[in-house]
């Protein structure tokens, strides 16, 4: 067993000299013997359509699945071993991103979607399509399937309901939609329908960055170096504690965790909030004086105090970064 | 140190995309990575930051169009799609 197992490793691990090792094992029938037993004639499609008989429904439509099945299992099962195709990366990406582009309401994210699709077809290097692919295809095919069981039900339900309750065109248009659930756009299709209200809610809880003012900028720059450990009042418990106090946070029982959470409120303080923190700071004596000496890089001025000597880099001064970028890069 | 996430509208140009990252790096973050995203009502860029140790300011970066020049001492720190002025650009960030 153990060098069964070995075996199946190795070939595993050296692909090159096993190349019939797929990983995956044959299907028990050949999809062109269903085919052949299940495809469906005019004749029978007649028939079915005005059965009165739930057996005869029931069974044409087990028929019926085990077509879309099949056909399935294939489709997904060449999306999987074509990963290393570019010609099918391409089409499954411009495709996809296509289809997605026909289907949201937004305007920007209709050209977004087919800029997208664009973007990839072009041949940049700076996106590798086959990482791309790989991560796409996964949640294509979790889609489907979704997709899929949730008609599927629907089909398991209406099979123990009587002909006159689920009617033969009732159970094809069910059908229908459950092979449609197996292809791209119906994985788009309930991917976009599913994921509305859960994106709706978590983008909701995401703080959204705004461009703040220059001076706005420059007084956040200070009251994090104002955090800095070689400031001496940022290791003062009872200054900390005052400040924490004053600006509504919980009192905390040592001097990092209350460093942590002032540095947090600062995080997410709005542009306009930043006076406030700022007025805290100083009532209190946490706030980094502007005559502290300041690194080469400094330009000195009310809101640009230095950084610390144990901040990461010194950056340039607030003024100078906000002027000399809007110089320097240019406006797309 | 631990990650969040924050988000972007997708109308910003790339100098206000600089300059909100800079802001937000003032406040002990560092740029990790940024997405455009589908959030439902329309794609925005998600934008993911690290934690610092409080007091710390990293190094400004540099956000630029893809395939230009690196800024003088400085290294490409990421690559990758974002939302620039309504529109899907490759950008970089050096550092």
């Amino acid at each position: 067993m153990q060098r069964f197992i070995g075996a199946i490793l190795t070939c595993a691990l050296l692909s090159a000299g096993c190349t019939t090792f797929r990983g995956a094992p044959d299907a028990p029938f050949k999809s062109d013997v269903i085919e052949a037993a299940f495809l469906t004639s005019g004749a029978d499609l007649q028939t079915f359509l005005t059965t009165a008989d739930e057996g005869g429904r029931n069974a044409f439509i087990y028929k019926q699945l085990a077509l879309v099945d099949i056909r399935y299992e294939d489709f997904v099962t060449r999306l999987n071993t074509s990963r290393n195709g570019t010609q099918v990366v391409h089409e499954v990406l411009a495709v996809g991103l296509g289809l997605a582009g026909t289907l949201v309401n937004s305007a920007i994210a209709k050209t977004n979607y087919a800029a997208t699709a664009t973007f990839l077809q072009a041949g940049d290097t700076s996106v590798d399509k086959t990482v791309f692919y790989e991560k796409t295809i996964p949640a294509l095919v979790a889609s489907m399937g979704a997709g899929r069981n949730a008609l599927r039900l629907e089909i398991a339900k209406g099979l123990n309901e009587p002909i006159g309750s689920y009617a033969p065109s009732t159970a094809l248009r069910d059908l229908l939609s459950y092979s449609r659930a197996g292809t791209l756009l119906g994985a788009i299709q309930y991917a976009q329908a599913t994921a509305t209200l859960a994106a709706d809610s978590s983008a909701k809880e995401l703080r959204q960055l705004d461009v703040c003012t220059d001076d706005e900028m420059a007084i956040k720059r200070r009251l994090t170096s104002s955090l800095a450990k070689s400031h001496k009042p940022s290791t003062d418990f009872r200054v900390l504690q005052n400040v924490a106090t004053s600006i509504n946070l919980p009192s905390a029982g040592d001097v990092e965790s209350l460093r942590n959470a002032i540095q947090e409120r600062i995080r997410v303080a709005t542009c306009a909030d930043r006076r406030t923190l700022k007025e805290q700071f100083e009532a209190h004596g946490l706030l980094l004086p502007v005559d502290q000496p300041a690194t080469k890089a400094e330009t000195p001025s009310p809101d640009s105090a230095a950084p610390a000597a144990e901040t990461a880099q010194a950056p340039a001064p607030v003024e100078e970064i906000s002027i000399a970028k809007t110089q320097s890069v240019p406006v797309p | 140190m631990s990650e969040y996430t924050v988000k972007t509208a997708p109308s910003h140009s790339l100098v206000e995309l600089e300059k909100i990252i800079i802001d937000e790096e003032f406040g002990a973050s560092e740029f990790v990575s940024a997405a455009a995203t589908n959030f439902g009502e329309g794609l925005m860029n998600r934008i993911t930051f690290k934690r610092l140790e409080a007091g710390t300011i990293p190094e400004a970066p540099t956000l630029a169009r893809h395939g230009g020049t690196a800024p003088p001492g400085k290294a490409q720190a990421w690559t990758g799609v974002m939302l620039v002025s309504g529109s899907m650009t490759a950008v970089e960030l050096f550092r």
